[in-house]
């Protein structure tokens, strides 16, 4: 869909347009359902995020001034709404010592995984992990942006990310000698 | 691999990636979107009711309480104005006998010590309030004593009316202590006839007016027994009921 197109939908949503809304939410669900699946532990809980998500979305229009891509913008409620449901199900994220740290493990190509295999082992990370894991690895932020969004030590952020990766490589490891 | 190769090969992956949520995700995005918009229109009706009850709700408080201090400021009022009249119908009945009195018992039997304070000026302290029962004390002193010693030189069986006529009961306990710490002030013998005077005619007057008490129990005994007027009931001139059997003695 053109960005004109999506930016009139947009100004049609604003005016709590049912079929703009329909359109609007027809042209990101799909993009944003991965994102949800990877903040949640199963497609049920991914569900309620993006759910939650979408309604905040039509419902607090106001909140987007225009700066940056409408993508982003509704990425970022997503992944927002995400954290904020862990935080109502009282999950701490920092949670460090619910894994074993076996730091210096090295892992091969992952060109034999394919996306399903990826995100199940995304999912079976502790909480407090995967959040870190997919605002830094895939979001792109910063461990001071994360420690910010997740109330926790800028440390404890990059403390977190090395054992979410070293649990990652390891559960890959365990796949490939399981698939040889 | 490097740590920052993997997250780049991981974010690659997760990126390119599309999946489409089912259907019922929308149906129930549609259906909470709508709520808010109904929710309004059935909120805006809750709102104006509770705000109406609450007003309605303060302008009773309002009148109950209003009526409330009506009543208290005409009980006062009525307490004010009463008040007055009474007094002046309490002291318009003695005005034989304050014409008898001492300048000093005079002065005494008006209105009560803590009236007289209250009245005159309400910041009077303790202290002065001390110094006033004081002064109080030594006159009534001197008047009792007057009185006494008009009793001796006349020989006669007069009674002291009570001080209590005059002052409150804590008023007399302060004027008692305050006497025996005091030295009495010299006695003065003049006017003390009066005092008397008026003191016989008090007595008289009691005499005259049988009590209350003494009527019914004669009226009682009558009653019982109307032929035989065995028991009457009398009244002393000190005010003790005695109870008359000499009838009942004759008789038998």
């Amino acid at each position: 869909m053109e960005p004109t197109k999506i930016l009139c939908l947009w100004e049609k949503c604003r005016l709590n347009d049912p079929q703009a809304q329909h359109e609007l939410y027809q042209h990101f669900a799909s993009k944003m359902y991965p994102v949800a699946l990877r903040y949640a532990q199963d497609t049920a809980e991914a569900q309620d995020i993006l759910q939650n998500g979408f309604i905040k979305v039509f419902t607090k229009t106001n909140y987007y001034q225009g700066k940056g891509s409408l993508e982003g913008w509704i990425r970022r409620v997503i992944i927002n709404t995400a954290i904020e449901q862990h935080r109502k199900n009282k999950i701490n994220f920092l949670s460090i010592d619910q894994v074993a740290y076996h730091p210096g493990n090295s892992c091969s190509s992952l060109d034999h995984l394919d996306y399903k295999d990826l995100l199940a082992i995304i999912q079976q990370l502790p909480v407090g992990y995967r959040t870190v894991f997919n605002l830094y690895a895939i979001e792109g932020c910063g461990h001071k942006e994360i420690a910010e969004m997740l109330q926790i030590n800028e440390g404890s952020s990059k403390s977190q990310l090395s054992r979410a990766r070293s649990w990652l490589q390891k559960r890959i490891q365990k796949m490939e000698e399981l698939e040889l | 691999m490097k740590a920052e190769d993997f997250d780049k090969q991981i974010a690659r992956m997760a990126k390119n990636h599309e999946v489409t949520p089912p259907s019922m995700v929308w149906n129930n995005i549609a259906q909470e979107i709508q709520k808010p918009q109904q929710e309004v229109h059935k909120k805006r009706f809750p709102f104006y009711a509770s705000l109406s009850i609450a007003a309605a709700m303060l302008i009773f408080m309002g009148f109950a309480l209003h009526i409330f201090y009506l009543k208290d400021g005409k009980k006062e009022q009525e307490l004010t104005t009463h008040n007055p009249a009474s007094d002046h119908s309490m002291e318009s009945a003695p005005q034989e006998q304050s014409l008898a009195m001492t300048p000093a018992e005079r002065e005494l039997s008006g209105p009560k010590i803590s009236q007289q304070i209250a009245s005159e000026s309400p910041l009077i302290t303790a202290e002065s309030r001390l110094k006033q029962l004081d002064k109080n004390s030594h006159e009534l002193i001197a008047a009792q004593k007057e009185t006494a010693l008009s009793m001796e030189n006349k020989n006669k069986r007069v009674k002291i009316s009570p001080p209590n006529r005059v002052f409150a009961a804590q008023d007399i306990q302060l004027t008692l202590t305050s006497a025996i710490n005091h030295e009495t002030p010299p006695m003065k013998t003049g006017a003390t006839m009066k005092i008397i005077d008026a003191n016989e005619q008090e007595f008289e007057d009691r005499k005259r007016k049988p009590n209350i008490l003494v009527m019914v129990l004669n009226t009682l005994t009558q009653n019982i027994n109307p032929t035989q007027k065995e028991l009457s009931f009398n009244q002393d001139e000190e005010g003790t009921i005695q109870v008359d059997f000499s009838n009942t003695l004759v008789k038998n």
